[in-house]
């Protein structure tokens, strides 16, 4: 009888931990489909805002306003950014890009094709993704190209109040 | 049973028709994905001729708490869905089963009560038939209703010249008349499409049935268009308007205001304070264009949260 008993318990407990291990994936899946949004998201809200910033009917405070916006979707103001002006020069730093496109002389437009976004590492405190797509520019030919997309947790200030949450950045582009 | 409690219950309702259709699905309503609500959207248009969006599910059926009652239009849309008239009857039908199950036994003073319930709507019936009876000589087949729009930020009133509503009937438009804070509709029809447009909040199209709410009086949230506002203050360069419009959003928001982009079940995204939130809905980007907010929070009339999504 204790053995039947025994047996009994061992079943239920697999089965609820198989249940309880189902939901959990279920539940990341749809958190790594979330984040690949995001990803693909960020990044082409970044070349909205170059489009933006290289309008030269913008008056100097929206430019300002617009590249400081800019400026916050990157980990850092030192992250390095391909040359969309020009392509001979060596990769510039995103506050010195942007710099650069307030100072255009035509508007920018770009189309992102083949855009996808891959999980890379991850610990506790950081994920990083690789978001891959070719750029167009001014109906020129595609260029291949790789950037970072970065997961952090961090504490953040909300008026009185300090919470966990998960901010998430862009990283360097390069050439593919 | 509250009118809350009936939500509740119409909630386990859908999602056990839901489930007919997808009986794969093994999670609660409040666990809704996008997938799963684009495909309850699918099956609500498809039986019912109505078009609900994804909105107003991340509003009013994915939460597991409801604060309010929606409007009475849309949840009679979901009661057909399930197989009723419409919310009237739902509650009816849904309280009748309660009282059943509460009362199998029937005693002799439940019989008593059974007789004078009979007797009293046996009279009721009678008024009835007399009161048709006097108004089909006197039927007048026209439908009038006041509309007011209100702010959903502020839940303030918008007063009438700040938006434009038409009629939309078959290929045609017809604007409707104002008069001080409201708009007068006046139809033939029991159900009646419109449009609102404006330049300051997103255009909208509302339903207005007469069969369900013959009140006369219709309230409605419109969500301010900030892209618009803003794309008009930048191809401007209106400084002026756009001061304006981080001060009227300074004033809205709470200063320990949480505002969260979210994706597929409630999974938030983007974590945005007051000030990274108003300065990222002044800069006219294509993503401010598409975010519909999908639910808001108030404390002592200010925002104290805000979850968006991106429509697609």
């Amino acid at each position: 009888m204790k053995k039947y008993i025994t047996l009994t318990l061992l079943f239920v407990g697999i089965c609820s931990f198989a249940q309880s291990s189902q939901n959990e994936n279920i539940t990341s899946v749809k958190l790594t489909e979330a984040y690949k949004q995001k990803a693909i998201d960020k990044v082409l809200e970044f070349y909205n805002y170059i489009e933006l910033l290289t309008d030269p009917a913008l008056n100097s405070k929206m430019k300002e306003h617009t590249a400081n916006e800019a400026l916050k979707l990157f980990i850092t103001p030192q992250t390095a950014i391909h040359n969309f002006f020009n392509k001979t020069k060596t990769n510039p730093s995103i506050s010195a890009l942007l710099k650069n496109a307030t100072h255009q002389k035509k508007q920018y437009h770009f189309t992102l094709t083949t855009i996808t976004a891959t999980p890379q590492y991850q610990n506790p405190e950081q994920e990083e993704w690789i978001v891959t797509y070719s750029l167009t520019i001014n109906n020129s030919k595609g260029i291949l190209l790789k950037q970072n997309f970065i997961i952090k947790v961090e504490n953040k200030k909300f008026g009185n109040s300090i919470k966990k949450v998960k901010n998430t950045y862009l990283g360097e582009i390069i050439v593919l | 049973m509250n009118d809350i409690d009936f939500l509740y219950q119409l909630k386990q309702k859908i999602l056990e028709k839901y489930r007919v259709h997808y009986p794969y699905y093994k999670g609660s309503i409040h666990d809704f994905g996008n997938t799963e609500i684009t495909q309850l959207l699918d099956l609500v248009e498809q039986e019912c001729q109505e078009r609900v969006s994804e909105k107003w599910i991340y509003t009013h059926l994915k939460p597991q708490k409801n604060e309010k009652l929606p409007r009475k239009d849309m949840l009679n849309i979901f009661c057909r869905w399930i197989g009723y008239s419409g919310w009237d009857e739902f509650k009816y039908k849904i309280d009748k089963t309660e009282a059943t199950i509460g009362n199998s036994k029937p005693n002799d003073s439940d019989k008593e009560s059974n007789y004078s319930f009979k007797k009293t709507a046996y009279v009721a019936l009678g008024i009835l038939i007399i009161l048709a009876i006097g108004i089909s000589f006197n039927i007048d087949s026209s439908y009038e209703a006041k509309i007011y729009l209100n702010d959903k930020y502020t839940q303030k009133s918008i007063e009438t010249n700040r938006a434009t509503i038409f009629f939309l009937n078959k290929n045609e438009k017809q604007k409707l008349k104002k008069e001080n804070n409201y708009f007068i509709l006046k139809s033939n029809k029991a159900k009646v499409h419109l449009l609102v447009e404006s330049p300051y909040y997103k255009t909208d199209t509302l339903i207005v049935n007469f069969e369900y709410n013959n009140s006369g009086n219709y309230e409605y949230d419109l969500q301010p268009d900030d892209y618009a506002m803003m794309l008009r203050a930048y191809m401007n360069a209106n400084i002026d308007d756009w001061n304006r419009r981080k001060r009227q959003l300074n004033n809205i928001l709470d200063d320990d205001a949480v505002i969260q982009e979210v994706m597929f079940e409630d999974i938030g995204v983007e974590f945005l304070n007051k000030q990274e939130f108003i300065n990222k809905i002044t800069t006219p980007t294509k993503s401010v264009k598409k975010m519909e907010v999908v639910s808001i929070e108030y404390k002592d009339k200010k925002i104290i949260s805000l979850k968006y999504i991106q429509k697609k």
